[in-house]
Parts: structure tokens; C-alpha cells; sequence
């Protein structure tokens, strides 16, 4: 049977791509629900990751220094994980930590998907 | 107008509580009279330096404590662990390395310290007597160009 993501997250495919689409802060807590999350798609040989933070109202350095560490291990197997839909002060805190220059950001999922 | 004044919270040494913390910094902060992009700050702030002292300051078992002084046109918050293996003098002694550290984006942990020196408008970390550390920084109203970080 396949394991229900935790709350605040769903798991979508979309032409090869998982898209993971985030509702709940990425504070600590929220961030190792989704970094189990992720790492369970990177265990099942998914190396195309979308991860949708429009519905994200906070993010901190332990989630963006996880989505990096994340986005190196799908790289290593010749894939990525890109994100999409940041909102402003969501996209500052990735601006001050450097994230923007390391992980690519779309503002639609759509245009993430197609990347691939 | 909000007048002057003190405020202590106790902590469970758990990640899961501090949400809620940062929903009553955010909260008084308005309150306060602080621009949006301000109490954004504050937030990222505070919920940083509580995550340092329950990683790296208090054992499992003791509280990290933040006390929050209100001012006329500041809010001054200090965040205190009663320290554990890694003791406050170490944690003291790597801060310039781990500060280094911060630079790089590729980085995927120790980050939290860069993000207290470049959003609060004072930070200063030093020992206190529970043998743990006292992590204090303070924002400031009215923008200013306090370049005064240590």
C-alpha cells in the first residue's frame, strides 16, 4: 500500500515529474515532513522533483538548506528539484541564503514541469 | 500607544512549539507598530536562534527560554539555553568559523547565524551562568544603518 504523505503535502505526477505541493510552513517541523517526503521519492528512483511553495507562507534556513541538499542527491542521479511559486518574502529569505543562485525557481509549476 | 515592558516564555526543548512562538512574535511586534517586511524578519529571527539553542544549547530535557523587552521604539529579544555537551565557551569559540561557513548557498545546514547577523539591527552572543548562552538581538522601529553587529 503506498504511505500517505504527511499533512500539508500531496504528491502529484505530471509527465514524469513529481510535483510536490506544499500548505503548511516549512519552519523546522514542516521541513522534515517534507524532506521524509522527498527522500522516500529520491528511495523510489524519482529524480524529477517539482516542490509548488505558492501555498507556503514561511520558510526558514534548515528548509531551504534541505531542499538544496535534496536538489544535489537528484542531480548526482541526472535529475533535479526545482521549485515554483515562491511568494515574496519567501523568495527574500532564498535570495539572502544564496538558494536562488543554487536551485532553479519558476513561478508556475506549469513552466517547472516543462523544464524537464 | 504600547507601553514598555516584559515579557518571559518558557520553551519545551521542542521544535514543534516554536510555530507558535513566532505567531505571538508576529502578533506583538504589529502591535508594536513594526513594518511588514520588519516582523517578516523578526519571525525568521527568532524562530533561527530558538532552533540554535535547542540544537546546540539546551539538553533535551531544559527549556530555551526568550524574553522579550518592550521598548518605546524597539523590541529587544534575548534567547537563553542552560547549555549541555556542547558548552557555551565552545559554541562561542566556533561562531567566527561557522559564521565563514554561512557563505556559501551550497551549504545545506549552519546558515541561521548568517540570517541573525544580517537581519537584526543588533545581535551579541555571550556565556550565561546556567553555563549556556544568551543569543540577544533587537530591532529597531525606524530603519536605521546600525552597522554596531558584533
Amino acid at each position: 500500500m503506498e504511505p500517505i504523505p504527511a499533512q500539508g503535502i500531496t504528491i502529484q505526477e505530471r509527465s514524469g515529474v513529481q510535483v510536490i505541493k506544499v500548505t503548511q510552513d516549512l519552519d523546522n517541523y514542516g521541513a522534515a515532513d517534507l524532506e521524509k517526503e522527498l527522500k522516500d521519492l529520491i528511495g523510489s528512483k524519482n529524480y524529477k522533483l517539482v516542490v509548488d511553495l505558492s501555498k507556503v507562507n514561511y520558510v526558514n534556513s534548515t528548509a531551504v538548506g534541505m531542499l538544496v541538499g535534496i536538489a544535489k542527491q537528484a542531480r548526482r542521479k541526472g535529475g533535479d528539484l526545482k521549485v515554483c511559486g515562491l511568494k515574496d518574502k519567501i523568495r527574500k529569505t532564498f535570495d539572502l541564503l544564496g538558494a536562488s543562485k543554487v536551485l532553479e525557481i519558476f513561478d508556475s509549476e506549469e513552466s517547472a514541469v516543462n523544464s524537464f | 500607544m504600547v507601553k514598555e515592558g516584559q515579557i518571559e516564555i518558557k520553551l519545551p526543548n521542542n521544535v514543534a512549539f516554536i510555530c507558535a512562538l513566532r505567531a505571538f512574535i508576529k502578533s506583538l511586534a504589529r502591535r508594536i507598530g513594526f513594518q511588514s517586511s520588519k516582523i517578516e524578519d523578526i519571525e525568521l529571527v527568532v524562530d533561527e536562534l530558538c532552533n540554535n539553542a535547542m540544537e546546540h544549547g539546551s539538553d533535551p530535557n531544559s527549556p530555551v527560554w526568550v524574553i522579550i523587552s518592550i521598548r518605546d521604539s524597539a523590541l529587544d529579544i534575548l534567547v537563553r539555553d542552560e547549555g549541555r555537551g556542547e558548552s557555551s565557551h565552545q559554541f562561542l569559540k566556533s561562531l567566527p568559523r561557522i559564521r565563514r561557513k554561512q557563505a556559501s548557498p551550497y551549504s545545506e545546514r549552519g546558515h541561521g547565524i548568517y540570517i541573525v547577523e544580517m537581519l537584526s539591527d543588533y545581535f551579541c552572543f555571550s556565556s550565561n551562568p546556567m553555563g549556556g548562552t544568551d543569543a540577544r538581538v533587537i530591532f529597531y522601529k525606524i530603519n536605521s544603518d546600525i552597522s554596531d553587529k558584533r
